[in-house]
């Protein structure tokens, strides 16, 4: 009896925490079709009037997932992470000037979209205060800051010292040699520095994109850094403990899976007028990177405080950080990242045709896709981001391309047939293993195509598998991902030149590379926007991608955090000049 | 007026073994009708989903169980209950066919290496044992990434890598019928081997294959849901439950959580109602295999001689 008595008790039990989880779960939730455009905030700002010094920040990097590779900007194995790791304590060459040209000066530009700024916003809180380029002979010529001083460090028995030219020829001779450039650096010949605060760039050939490549991109030679450090025997500049700083902040702990710790820098050049005031750079003592491995890790140290700050949380987790924390500020953007179908037009006898491929566009539902998988934006982020002056939106490209984007199976149907394929054919679509959103696309495609004779099956294999079928061009489409904020790095992904990638699916014969070829000499921003613009026209008309949707990302910060204005990049994933401007109220 | 005795009805073996299983397996009993409704709907699968597997309905993404829609939508707007049912077919396939070929491969492997013995008998079972040795998750990953997914793949590696385990429980069956005097008066009159494995040693383990086989389909399933979860099994778009409990389902497993909960529960249903089936097959075909203190018809025997005890408490 007293058996049956604790078995009915148990199976009660288990029903009711059953029924209530159930009846949690059974709340509905709709698609959001909101249209995100550039530097859309959702929240009023949070400004103090009276700056408050000292606290510490805790800030997610975008690569605060894993251990940094190495604190060598120069050598590190992964420059482009290591550059972010650097930034509080290693000034960059440029940047964006945010207090100029962003939402608390003029708001021109929003400093939301990863990696690119239009050359026009750039100049902040950097090194380089002006440039000028002369063409014969080719010469970039960057003026430098004066006043500004390497911190000393007594790891390496360095002085403090005034920073010099001779550290920036130091720095980027060191990093065009570096391993990892391979040719980017083709069309520089050398660099020299005729005095104390100026900088020659002697190139070759002229690179529109050499503000990227040589001041606020991801690659080595940007960071300036003394020579002293990296030059200690043992690991060098590799071992946070031998460097130095011309930054606001000086790194002064580093803990394997836990977190880089960083201290302001009282020999900081950097200033900030507020309401007429000027102040003194940093306001805060310490800055934190944390490192977090996972998503829900994050997410809870979000939701109780312990991370300050995280200007790339997952569009996903929005809703849960509302109901875990209503005082939190969340800020939508776009990323400038978008994702792109490639289709093999070299190789496929499909798609070799134009009418085939304009057709099986018109059999894409975009806006169902976008909706689906990355809601907020309509309009295509590939080849152009929306936040660049050479964006061209639907409304305004001509009309045989904005035909393109409406969904249109009927006449995608007649299109196949008329170009000789009444019984339509089959194509696969490669997408990698682990991305969901991929294989969404991809299960949506199969359906959307099925509409129009077109039997498409989904190739679901591994990342290193996807990118040996991509270079060796055995697919028939391909999901890519692209940074489309800098618009010449996509586009000559795109194109088949002689320059940065050069594995794609247009032959070096095309009308595309004149053009690419006369962008990239371009030293006018104006002429430079309008061949950008020309080209991106181009390549949408020719179809051999089908664009998805810019994507959203997700800004979420404490209220605390003070004189701060949704910004989240000032170069590239550089978010120090913000860091450095910001102060937390008491709270 | 003479009156003829009735002579009791026979009934079929099927027949008997039915009556037995409803009789005293009423767990194996639940097993078989959850069984029965697997190939049912497998089979059926085109007539009873009301909507094609495939179909998504944008409008209607991440809807919670409605009267359109019963179990709810995916995050593409797709039925969830057509997608359970059409990945009610792929599990009966993958488990019916892979668990026959891994039987197959038992048995020959089994039969061959016991009753050749020697040499032959020391290789093959060191080869099984190198097999064993290997995690059978990671071997299958390792398979599948070099032949490609796809749901004959997947077939084709869980039938030969539980073949090949299988075939050690053959061995040892084998090995005891061989030494009985009817195999040694066949092999004293000259029958080929090939008429003494096939008549006299295969009809004599046939009711350890057949509980073989129908405890391999539940662990086919689950191997291949698993296989599926993390992309190594049958590729999108097909509804494998694995798959389904994968990829977008974690993404939005706390926001919409049915897209989860169904093919767990199908998944979790089917593997326990398969076993349970198999468990009662074992029982009544084969009484030397047994279950222990846990079988139904053990509990009811016991409670059984408790009440006869209490009743009669000299005895």
């Amino acid at each position: 009896m007293k058996s049956k008595i604790i078995l009915t008790g148990l199976v009660l039990l288990l029903t009711v925490s059953l029924l209530s989880s159930l009846s949690g779960c059974t709340k509905k939730t709709t698609t959001t079709q909101s249209t995100v455009t550039q530097s859309t905030t959702t929240t009023t700002t949070t400004n103090a009037n009276a700056p408050v010094y000292g606290g510490t920040l805790t800030c997610m990097t975008d690569w605060g997932n894993t251990d940094p590779a190495g604190f060598d900007a120069d050598l590190s194995p992964a420059v482009w992470s290591t550059a972010v790791w650097d930034a509080p304590f290693l000034s960059w060459l440029l940047g964006g000037d945010i207090d100029t040209y962003g939402p608390q000066g003029t708001n021109a530009f929003a400093f939301q979209s990863a990696e690119y700024i239009p050359p026009q916003y750039l100049g902040g809180n950097d090194l380089v205060t002006s440039w000028s380029v002369t063409m014969n002979p080719i010469v970039i010529t960057l003026n430098l800051r004066t006043g500004v001083t390497w911190a000393a460090n007594s790891t390496i028995g360095m002085q403090a010292r005034p920073f010099t030219s001779a550290d920036v020829v130091y720095s980027l001779t060191r990093g065009f040699a570096a391993p990892i450039v391979g040719g980017t650096y083709s069309f520089v010949t050398s660099v020299t520095a005729p005095d104390a605060n100026t900088v020659n760039i002697n190139c070759n050939t002229f690179n529109a994109n050499w503000a990227y490549y040589i001041g606020y991109g991801y690659m080595p030679g940007m960071i300036t850094c003394p020579e002293s450090g990296n030059s200690t025997a043992g690991a060098g500049g590799e071992d946070w403990r031998n460097q130095s700083s011309d930054g606001p902040f000086i790194i002064s702990n580093y803990v394997s899976g836990s977190s880089v710790t960083y201290t302001s820098n009282p020999n900081y050049w950097g200033k900030s007028t507020i309401n007429g005031t000027s102040y003194k750079l940093p306001f805060i003592s310490t800055l934190v990177y944390p490192i977090i491995s996972d998503d829900s890790s994050l997410v809870a140290a979000i939701e109780t405080g312990k991370v300050d700050w995280n200007p790339s949380q997952p569009l996903s987790d929005s809703a849960e950080l509302k109901t875990g924390n209503s005082s939190l500020i969340q800020d939508n953007y776009l990323t400038g990242n978008a994702e792109a179908l490639k289709l093999n037009r070299l190789d496929n006898q499909y798609l070799q045709n134009e009418s085939v491929r304009r057709a099986l566009m018109m059999a894409t539902d975009l806006n169902t896709i976008n909706n689906l998988t990355w809601p907020g934006s309509t309009e295509p982020g590939f080849p152009i981001a929306q936040g660049n002056p050479a964006y061209t939106s639907i409304s305004q490209l001509p009309t045989s391309t904005q035909q393109l984007f409406t969904y249109n199976a009927t006449a995608a149907k007649q299109a196949i047939t008329a170009a000789g394929y009444p019984n339509g054919f089959s194509l696969a679509i490669t997408i990698q293993s682990t991305s969901t959103t991929d294989t969404d696309v991809a299960q949506l495609l199969v359906s959307e195509w099925a509409n129009v004779g077109v039997t498409l099956t989904i190739n679901s294999i591994d990342a290193t598998a996807k990118q040996t079928l991509d270079n060796s061009r055995k697919f028939d489409c391909i999901m890519e991902s692209f940074s489309c904020n800098n618009p010449i790095v996509p586009l000559s992904q795109v194109e088949a030149v002689a320059g940065v990638v050069n594995l794609d699916v247009y032959s070096a014969s095309e009308n595309f590379e004149t053009m690419y070829n006369k962008m990239v000499l371009d030293t006018d921003a104006a002429t430079l926007t309008a061949d950008e613009k020309a080209l991106g026209l181009a390549i949408l008309d020719d179809c051999g991608f089908i664009p998805f949707g810019d994507q959203v990302g997700l800004n979420v910060y404490q209220p605390w955090i003070k004189n701060y204005y949704n910004e989240t990049d000032t170069g590239y994933h550089n978010r120090v000049p913000m860091e450095a401007e910001l102060w937390i109220a008491p709270h | 007026m003479s009156v003829t005795a009735k002579e009791p009805k026979k009934r079929s073996k099927l027949a008997e073994l039915v009556r037995r299983m409803i009789t005293e397996q009423p767990l194996g009993t639940v097993g078989a009708i959850i069984t029965l409704l697997l190939l049912f709907t497998g089979i059926f699968a085109r007539w009873l989903a009301p909507y094609g597997m495939n179909d998504p309905h944008p409008l209607y993404a991440l809807q919670g169980p409605s009267l359109k829609f019963w179990l709810g939508t995916d995050n593409i707007g797709r039925d969830l209950l057509s997608r359970l049912i059409y990945g009610a077919r792929i599990s009966m396939i993958v488990g019916l066919i892979a668990s026959l070929l891994s039987v197959v491969i038992s048995v020959i492997l089994g039969i061959l290496s016991a009753y050749v013995g020697g040499a032959f008998d020391l290789i093959i079972q060191r080869f099984v044992d190198a097999v064993l040795s290997i995690p059978s998750l990671l071997l299958l990953m390792v398979v599948i990434s070099l032949i490609g997914t796809g749901m004959w793949q997947v077939i084709f590696c869980l039938g030969i890598s539980n073949g090949i385990g299988g075939s050690r429980m053959i061995r040892s069956l084998v090995i005891g019928i061989k030494s009985n005097l009817y195999v040694q008066a066949a092999v004293s009159v000259g029958a080929p081997t090939w008429k003494i494995l096939v008549q006299h040693i295969l009809p004599n383990i046939m009711a350890p294959i057949i509980i073989i086989f129908s405890m391999t389909v539940p662990s086919v399933i689950l191997a291949e849901a698993g296989l599926s979860f993390l992309g190594f099994g049958i590729p999108p778009p097909a509804p494998s439950w694995g798959g389904m409990l994968s990829g977008s389902a974690r993404t939005y497993m706390f926001k919409d959580p049915w897209m989860a909960i169904w093919p767990g529960l199908a998944l979790a249903i089917v593997v326990y109602g398969v076993n349970m089936f198999g468990d009662a097959l074992r029982d009544l075909l084969d009484p030397r295999l047994r279950g222990g203190a846990g079988r139904y018809g053990t509990i009811l025997k016991r409670r059984i001689s408790k009440v006869i005890t209490k009743e009669n408490p000299t005895e």
